[in-house]
């Protein structure tokens, strides 16, 4: 049983190359966050070393450890503490060193390289030759949110799948096995096509409590002076200077709702991702045109492209909250 | 534990891997570490009162044990929760455990092949030959020490590119039919250490995957994964015959080797050979030569019997060094053709052991 | 498990199998034939298109033990390990990930021992622009008097970033992109001894997407092979390469000219909640609209539409004007989806910006510059206010055109984005001779400009817009002056020619 949602045509794929004896020795999976490689990639790792019948079982004491990780022979290489930016030369030797070894109790050695767009430039080059041609028997994989963040060299050999954004339906019915109709299809919509966040949320409850907070700061400062938006700006800064990735987030959820505005805007109404901020949002719209938010988006996506561009960020911040547009104080069309 | 820990996991993939495992076998004491390369068993004496197994943190427990006096120890399996008790003396200590369940099973390869080897033959052939062995992992295979066993012959040889070691170790057990593996000569520098003090035959089992090699002990097993693929023909590079041969004393030749390797620490560690047959009933000579531009230079002489006629080589002095320093004297013979091709060394006692070393380019 | 994928089964073992890369096989060929082999090659080009390939073979036919001269036989034990990889003497160094120093001086030494068993020591360095430039140096040094019996073979997809001391040591080979049917052929090769029955117009298809690099294409012939094995059809290569064919393109592209932003944004999602690739969408819709252009422009010959087809461009080209085709072709063919190529929101905002932007009412004043026309000088003399303000300037003058003026300060900054700082920081209040009296809402704003790097900048900038040099000084006005609305609207107004008369009291 493939445990992975959806993706019927990577596991399709995946299947039958298993079964005919054709599984390519290299692997890159592209998608988003949250949309399934890591899962799919153990699966597969599962289904070449599974001793029950129907491959992969995730029964089976080879699955079972597989699946928690616990396994010998299937490793992860990922980026190695919080305070590391890349995988190093010494991960990608260590994994070459154990690629000439044969399994230790399995069938096949699989190395997971996780988040493989952090491969620092020479951990890249040196995993080529591995890369295309390994010991016999073994299988890498590489996950990554974008094959462009890639060296071509490491792209040119590997076979590429890549896993899009599930239909929200689908993750419906699946999280209506686990929580109640409203909060499958809440969860559903919130994930973005990527059933990974909503069975986290799911199982968490703080991922959505922290969400709602960081919402309800945003809507917020819609209405709020000047001080108060100053302030959100140092605040937002100051986040993004301990962690630029949590910084990120809160931008994209600003994108988010601006988008969904958008759509409401536009009458395109069942499109929108926050769902359960609908009637908020509704209010929200009135009063501002769908150029004030089309232009609002924007100020968000420039001030995004700043941030990467390493602009200072507190005055990026500063300059985003006072272009958020005025209400009600439209030219007349 | 000072036997397990060798094969505990110093920096594990696995977490677990740095857990030793403890369980009682058949009235006595288990222990057992992975690295998922090497895995080493090793079984102690103990009064078991009950059956039990866990698996502890490796570094705590051994630092825990060499700090208590000579006595006995009682350890126990605390009930229901996975903590190790031991007792020693007055000290006591409690250590929480990791379900055994998770820890990586310690292989049992089922015998494909089985042979038995002295230990001294293979102390001496871990000795001359795993030196030999890549230390970079460009060309896996090289970094392991090939193993054929052919009749009643087992035939150790390592190369890294620049040179060659092949060491022929009677079996005590004959093989049918010829079989050769390829073992990590990591793993080889740990049975080293095991094998140490050991005066019993040595069993190797392979299994018939050729993936996994047991060597077993008296009280000690140990497991290695065997490196795969194909190892280069290794016979084509040694010379089938030679322009000149010239006989010295190991020893002296060591220590001309060392002094001229003072000299030859810049400039790719050159040092130059040239043998001068002896005339008229006096012996040959060798003379080291090496030279560091800018700094000085240096030339020793020792005698040789010399057969063939004058000639000259170069060598890496580290090459030279380190196989004179494993052949703990006697005579050596030194076979060379050219300046271009191999050169050979070999223990004039006995016709077990070759070495040989690619030459160096010079301008002479 | 795994079998040999297609572009190492079918690597080229000899010269002559070598696709595509005849100016080179074949002067190496007759180099071997006339024993004439350099010390030093270096091989550039592309990715996949034959570099390490030709090396391998290259050392295989130096060290053949078949006795013939150039190609290499292939059979014997020498030609086999160097095949496998195995051969001690044949040495593939990759200079990405061994680019400095202390690794090429440990080459350096090595080159000084002898072959194990080949004639020649052949070294292949991947990617030798990599290399730092201390390591080239030590290369180079190797380069120049290499042990007879040594080869190198430098390979690189970057020759112009190879040391030339390096270029002018070794035989230069350019291997050229390869040619669509070079790939076809190949591909077709191939597919016969793998038995895959697939048309030509299909390896067509893949030969182009490949750009030039059989190794890519080879990848996609693997993957069309997973994914359906022997029998593959032209639909099938077209999915695969994400070429949809989805009429939804067509119909964004007439709801985009006909200012339907609803209809619009529905289409869009629903491609998205269908899963296709916006990357992909995307690019038929900006052919469409090429298309739709071309029609317009009177080109209908130069495209290839059906009579079906070419009536549907028709109709929407007697209901759109030609600078909203060009426009809506711009902002789509601009959209850069390949950093995140889930979300739809560049096509949105393209939508609504296509949608908008023209179907505004007529400003009052329509001679003001708009703010797609950067092409228009800052001169504002030249375009003095329709009101009959005269000049010289006086305050009323310099509000009217302040919008302007902070326009022309983008890009200037540390940040480049003190236009962004100022728009909704002040605005002029009075002018005492040559010096600009900004009144400033927030202290914050004032300290920032008053600031001499900062306030130097907006000096230049106002003294290049309204033509004659200016100084400023800052005051605070506080922030009930602030006019009544302001951000982008503010800015969108005034681009629209609307003025602030009198700033509202609160």
């Amino acid at each position: 049983m493939w445990k992975v949602i959806g993706h019927e045509r990577a596991v399709g794929l995946l299947e039958r190359s298993l079964n005919e004896g054709r599984l390519s020795h290299a692997y890159l999976f592209v998608g988003p966050r949250h949309v399934g490689k890591m899962t799919l990639a153990i699966n597969l790792a599962q289904a070449l070393n599974c001793l029950g019948e129907e491959r992969p079982c995730g029964e089976c004491s080879q699955c079972r450890r597989i699946g928690e990780g616990k396994h010998p022979d299937v490793q992860v290489i990922t980026v190695q503490s919080e305070t590391k930016t890349e995988i190093g030369i010494d991960q990608i030797k260590e994994l070459q060193h154990s690629s000439i070894l044969p399994p230790y109790e399995g069938r096949h050695k699989v190395f997971i390289i996780e988040e493989a767009q952090r491969l620092s430039d020479e951990a890249s080059n040196r995993l080529l030759k591995t890369l295309e041609e390994p010991p016999p028997g073994v299988l890498i994989i590489l996950l990554a949110e974008n094959e462009r963040a890639l060296l071509p060299t490491i792209l040119s050999r590997c076979q590429i799948v890549e896993l899009r954004p599930l239909p929200v339906p689908l993750i419906e019915e699946e999280l209506r096995r686990k929580a109640g109709p409203q909060e499958a299809e809440t969860l559903a919509r919130l994930s973005s096509g990527c059933p990974g966040w909503a069975f986290s949320a799911l199982r968490d409850s703080r991922i959505l409590k922290e969400r709602q907070e960081e919402i309800t700061g945003i809507l917020e400062m819609l209405n709020a002076g000047i001080v108060e938006r100053f302030s959100y700006a140092a605040e937002l800064s100051s986040r993004f200077s301990r962690s630029r990735e949590k910084a990120f987030e809160v931008l994209n959820l600003w994108l988010s709702l601006w988008r969904d505005m958008l759509l409401i805007k536009g009458e395109a109404c069942e499109f929108i991702t926050n769902i359960d901020q609908v009637e908020i949002l509704e209010r929200k719209v009135d009063g501002y045109t769908i150029d004030q938010i089309k232009g609002f988006i924007q100020s968000l996506k420039e001030a995004w492209g700043q941030l990467q561009d390493n602009a200072n960020s507190r005055l990026v911040f500063e300059v985003l909250m006072l272009g958020i547009p005025e209400k009600g104080k439209a030219w007349a069309m | 534990m000072g036997i397990v820990g060798r094969a505990v996991a110093t920096r594990p993939t696995l977490p677990i891997t740095g857990n030793v495992l403890l369980s009682t076998d058949g009235g006595r004491l288990k222990l057992a570490a992975t690295n998922l390369e090497v895995a080493i068993s090793s079984w102690v004496g103990a009064e078991i009162e009950e059956e039990g197994a866990i698996t502890i943190p490796a570094r705590l427990l051994t630092d825990f044990i060499n700090t208590l006096p000579n006595d006995r120890v009682d350890i126990s399996l605390l009930p229901r929760a996975s903590v190790l008790e031991l007792r020693c003396a007055r000290y006591e200590a409690r250590i929480s455990g990791m379900d055994v369940e998770d820890f990586p099973p310690i292989p049992t390869p089922t015998p494909g092949l089985e042979a038995r080897l002295d230990p001294e033959e293979l102390r001496a052939a871990i000795s001359r030959v795993a030196f030999a062995a890549a230390t970079e992992e460009t060309r896996p295979v090289l970094t392991g020490v090939q193993a054929e066993f052919e009749g009643d012959t087992i035939t150790f040889a390592a190369a890294d590119g620049f040179r060659l070691a092949v060491y022929k170790a009677p079996s005590l057990s004959p093989v049918a039919e010829r079989e050769v593996v390829i073992i990590p000569a990591r793993t080889l520098g740990e049975l080293s250490r095991l094998v140490a003090s050991e005066e019993e035959p040595v069993e190797l089992v392979i299994n018939p995957q050729r993936s996994q090699m047991l060597v077993r002990l008296k009280d000690i097993e140990l497991v290695s994964q065997l490196i795969q693929g194909t190892f280069p023909n290794y016979s084509q590079l040694i010379p089938q015959s030679y322009g000149t041969r010239a006989v010295v004393d190991a020893s002296e030749f060591l220590r001309a080797t060392r002094t001229a390797s003072i000299f030859a620490r810049d400039g790719s560690s050159i040092i130059r050979l040239q043998i001068t047959p002896g005339e008229g009933g006096m012996a040959g000579r060798v003379t080291i030569s090496a030279r560091a531009e800018e700094v000085g230079d240096n030339i020793g002489e020792i005698d040789a019997i010399v057969d063939g006629d004058e000639a000259k080589i170069a060598f890496n002095s580290r090459y030279l060094t380190d196989v004179l320093s494993v052949l703990h004297g006697g005579n050596v013979a030194l076979e060379i053709t050219s300046p271009s091709s191999p050169g050979v060394i070999r223990p004039t006692a006995s016709d077990n052991y070759v070495h040989v070393v690619m030459p160096m380019f010079v301008q002479w | 498990m795994t079998s040999q994928v297609f572009y190492r089964k079918w690597r080229p073992q000899t010269l002559g199998e070598v696709v595509g890369q005849e100016h080179v096989t074949r002067t190496l060929e007759n180099a071997l034939l006339m024993g004439r082999v350099a010390h030093a090659y270096l091989f550039c080009g592309p990715r996949g298109t034959g570099k390490t390939s030709t090396g391998r073979i290259l050392a295989k036919a130096v060290n053949c033990l078949g006795g013939g001269r150039g190609e290499p036989c292939n059979t014997c034990s020498m030609c086999q390990a160097i095949t496998e990889g195995r051969a001690l003497d044949v040495i593939e160094v990759d200079a990405a990930s061994n680019r400095g120093i202390d690794e090429i001086r440990d080459l350096r030494e090595k080159v000084r021992f002898a072959p194990n068993m080949a004639r020649y020591k052949v070294y292949i360095i991947d990617e030798v622009h990599m290399l730092t430039e201390p390591a080239s140096n030590a290369l180079l040094k190797t380069l120049e008097e290499p042990p007879p019996y040594v080869i190198f073979i430098l390979a690189t997809t970057a020759p112009h970033k190879v040391a030339t001391t390096i270029l002018s040591r070794c035989q230069r080979f350019d291997f050229r992109r390869l040619t669509q049917d070079a790939i076809a052929g190949k591909l077709e090769h191939i597919c016969e001894r793998e038995g895959i029955r697939i048309e030509p117009e299909a390896l067509r298809l893949i030969a182009r997407s490949a750009t030039g690099s059989l190794r890519d294409a080879e990848n996609i012939l693997e993957q069309l092979y997973a994914y359906y094995g022997t029998d593959i059809s032209l639909p099938q290569v077209r999915a695969l390469l994400g070429i949809s064919g989805d009429p939804r393109a067509h119909e964004v592209a007439r709801y985009i000219l006909s200012r339907d932003v609803t209809a619009g944004l529905r289409t869009i999602n629903s491609v998205v909640a269908d899963g296709l690739d916006l990357r992909q969408f995307n690019r038929e819709l900006v052919e469409y609209l090429r298309m739709i252009l071309l029609v317009k422009s009177g080109s209908e010959v130069a495209v290839d539409l059906t009579q079906e087809e070419l009536e549907d461009v028709k109709s929407i080209c007697a209901t759109s004007s030609t600078e909203q085709i060009l426009k809506a072709a711009k902002l789509f063919g601009g959209i850069d989806l390949r950093l995140d190529s889930y979300s739809p929101l560049p096509l949105e905002l393209a939508l609504v910006e296509c949608a908008l932007e023209e179907g505004r009412p007529p400003p009052p004043d329509a001679k003001q510059p708009e703010r797609e026309a950067p092409e228009i000088e800052p001169k504002p003399i030249d375009r003095a206010p329709t009101e009959g303000k005269t000049y010289p300037p006086n305050v009323e003058y310099l509000r009217q055109n302040w919008g302007r003026a902070v326009e022309a300060l983008r890009g200037v900054g540390s940040k480049g984005n003190l236009d962004a700082f100022l728009r909704n920081a002040c605005e002029p209040v009075g002018l005492e001779d040559d010096t600009i009296i900004l009144g400033f809402y927030y202290e914050f704003h004032k300290e920032k400009i008053e600031d001499p790097k900062y306030c130097h900048l907006v000096e230049e900038k106002l003294s290049e817009v309204f033509g004659q040099p200016y100084k400023i000084r800052c005051t605070l006005i506080g922030k009930e002056r602030r006019p009544p609305s302001r951000g982008h609207l503010v800015k969108a107004a005034m681009e629209m020619g609307a003025m602030i008369i009198e700033p509202e009291e609160g």
